[in-house]
């Protein structure tokens, strides 16, 4: 456990990222939020019901989810073909939670949109080191939008700062010839 | 098997990417590198003694370490961990390789900087997922440099074409306004020529001035803007800029009144640019004044270590929304008026830059304006600590001339 709160301040940086778990068992949802609050996770949202998983992401929008494959009324794989066809979201990393590791279930997964794996039993380690991974990756997805929207804004503001210098010259011309 | 093409498409993105095996053991290593390069991974490298990792990292600067826990002479954690010591800051994954699942090595491993596990047997899926995962990842870290780059590159190219178009533009004013304003005090000329030449001192002056802006603001952003500080009396530099808006004040009937109250009023800095930054806040105060209104000037100390120094006018004064944006760089409330928005700006850098804070106040649209600048007055003891830095000040002076 000790090893845990030494990772905490490594874990900061993603502290504040929102995480939605998906399980339709209330024991393994319990579970997670327990792993997740002690590794340092302020920003959990949970549910049983599958069936609410597109409302929740439009209220929440998370960072990441984690989610079960076999629940009743919708499963898994349902979930993750409407979750990926919203096409909005820049990247959007979805953990699938599996205690069946029959490679051809995996390979269902992936086809419909699983970013990556965690095998049931969950493995505290395993967890943390998964989320963290793809929470990083989600962030520099993020960096490199703003920076992009960000030199979008530069290019204007630059195109503004030449213009009224254009502006400025022209006037000045105006205002010799009048005088 | 589209899901397979998918991840063989992914691998065939990032061929490029380095993959580095440590593994003592041939017959893993031949498994990893039959399955990556079956992938499209065409930049594998393969070491079975691990006391070679450091040498190859700096050979072969892999992108992904696949790294095997058990082996001989230097164990998994070691070589995490020298892995670790050795590169700075920059992220190298280290998947790790492992057949023993028990917790206690795998925080140990944790905690030696491990990125991720993979479990023995190894399975081929996962393999190829995680692999896909992190060079996707390695991928938007570069764009993410690239693009850094690429904004950094583009506002130094914006500085120094300012710079250079503004020294080309400076340059050729001089002698046309030297021989013009010559020219007019010769006294044989028709009241026509006169006027004539005065009209171009005029407009050469204030093009001038304007590209003068320019450079200081492209100075200011290069962080080229040197200050050579000395003592210098706070009063007297008012009355300097006073000098200079002299003849503007009077040809638009303006009243100055003078309230210079403050007893500490000694300062150290750079007298100069000081001394521009009262003119830009005077002319500013003529030029957003109608005819026959005010300008008060007022001086006091807050304090026995500061001084303020209030420009007021009664003029078309400042909505609340503007009062911090004017300090922004070609901002201007209405651009009809001449100049290009750079005084309060430059102001504002020369200021701070001083230690000191300026601010603007308004009552409202119709209600005048007052700029208040806050320095530090600079008393006798502090002026002795200082006299070792004055010199430190001439030698820095050269840099002032750069732009
Ligand atoms: N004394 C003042 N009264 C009202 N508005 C002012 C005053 N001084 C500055 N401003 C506003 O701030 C803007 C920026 O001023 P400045 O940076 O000196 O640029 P410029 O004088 O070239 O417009 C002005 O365009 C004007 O809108
Ligand atoms: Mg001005």
């Amino acid at each position: 456990m000790n090893t845990i709160t030494n990772w905490k301040s490594e874990l900061a940086p993603y502290a504040k990222m929102k995480i939605l778990i998906v399980d339709d068992e209330p024991a393994n949802v319990a579970l997670l939020e327990d792993m997740l609050g002690e590794q340092g996770y302020t920003q959990l949202k949970s549910t049983t019901d599958s069936r609410r998983v597109l409302e929740l992401c439009d209220e929440f929008d998370p960072d990441l989810i984690l989610l079960d494959l076999f629940m009743p009324h919708v499963d898994g794989f349902a979930v993750l073909e409407s979750l990926r066809a919203d096409q909005s979201e820049v990247y959007l990393p979805i953990i699938v939670l599996t205690a069946d590791v029959n490679e051809e279930t995996k390979r269902r997964a992936l086809h419909r949109g699983a970013t990556d794996f965690l095998n049931k039993p969950l493995d505290h380690i395993e967890v943390l080191l998964r989320i963290r991974n793809l929470l990083e990756t989600r962030r520099i997805h993020q960096l490199l939008d703003n920076r992009r929207a960000a030199l979008e804004d530069a290019v204007h503001a630059r195109t503004a700062e030449l213009q009224a210098v254009q502006a400025e010259l022209e006037k000045s011309r105006a205002r010799s010839t009048a005088e | 098997m589209k899901e397979t093409e998918q991840l063989h498409g992914a691998a065939s993105r990032f061929s490029e990417m380095k993959i580095l095996i440590i593994d003592d053991e041939l017959s893993n290593v031949a498994l990893l590198e039959d399955l990556l390069s079956g992938s499209g991974y065409t930049n594998v490298k393969s070491i079975l003694d691990p006391r070679l990792t450091l040498e190859t990292c700096k050979e072969f600067a892999p992108d992904v370490v696949l790294l095997d826990l058990r082996m001989p002479h230097m164990d998994g954690f070691a070589v995490l961990e020298a892995l670790r010591a050795n590169d700075r800051g920059a992220f190298l994954p280290v998947i790790v390789l492992t057949a023993d699942i028990d917790a206690q090595s795998k925080y140990r491993a944790l905690r030696a900087g491990a990125t991720d596990f993979l479990l023995k047997p190894l399975d081929h899926l996962e393999v190829l997922l995680r692999m896909g995962l992190f060079m996707e990842r390695r991928r938007i870290e570069y764009e993410l440099h690239n693009e850094k780059e690429k904004a950094e590159a583009a506002s130094a190219a914006k500085d120094r074409f300012l710079a250079m178009a503004s020294h080309e533009l400076r340059t050729p004013l001089t002698p046309v306004l030297i021989w013009a304003s010559g020219t007019a005090q010769e006294p044989d000329l028709s009241p026509n020529l006169q006027d004539g030449l005065k009209m171009i001192c005029r407009n050469v002056e204030l093009e001038a001035r304007m590209i003068d802006d320019m450079l200081d603001l492209t100075r200011i952003t290069r962080g080229k803007l040197g200050l050579y500080r000395r003592p210098a009396d706070a009063h007297e530099l008012i009355g300097h800029a006073i000098d200079i808006v002299r003849s503007d004040i009077e040809a638009r009937h303006l009243n100055l009144r003078l309230a210079l109250d403050a007893s500490e009023h000694k300062l150290r800095v750079d007298s100069a640019r000081l001394q521009q930054v009262f003119w830009n806040l005077l002319r500013n105060a003529c030029k957003f004044t109608p005819e026959q209104g005010t300008i008060a000037i007022r001086s006091f100390n807050d304090g026995p270590e500061k001084i303020c120094i209030e420009i007021s006018d009664n003029g078309v004064g400042l909505e609340p929304q503007s009062l911090e944006k004017i300090f922004n760089a070609f901002e201007q409330v209405d651009s009809r008026k001449e100049g290009l928005g750079l005084g309060l700006a430059i102001s504002k850098a020369i200021t701070e830059m001083h230690g000191g804070t300026i601010r603007a106040r308004s009552e409202g649209l119709g209600k005048g304006t007052t700029f208040a600048v806050t320095l530090a007055v600079e008393n006798e003891s502090i002026e002795r600590d200082h006299l070792t830095e004055g010199t430190d000040a001439e030698k820095s002076e050269p840099n002032r001339n750069e732009s």
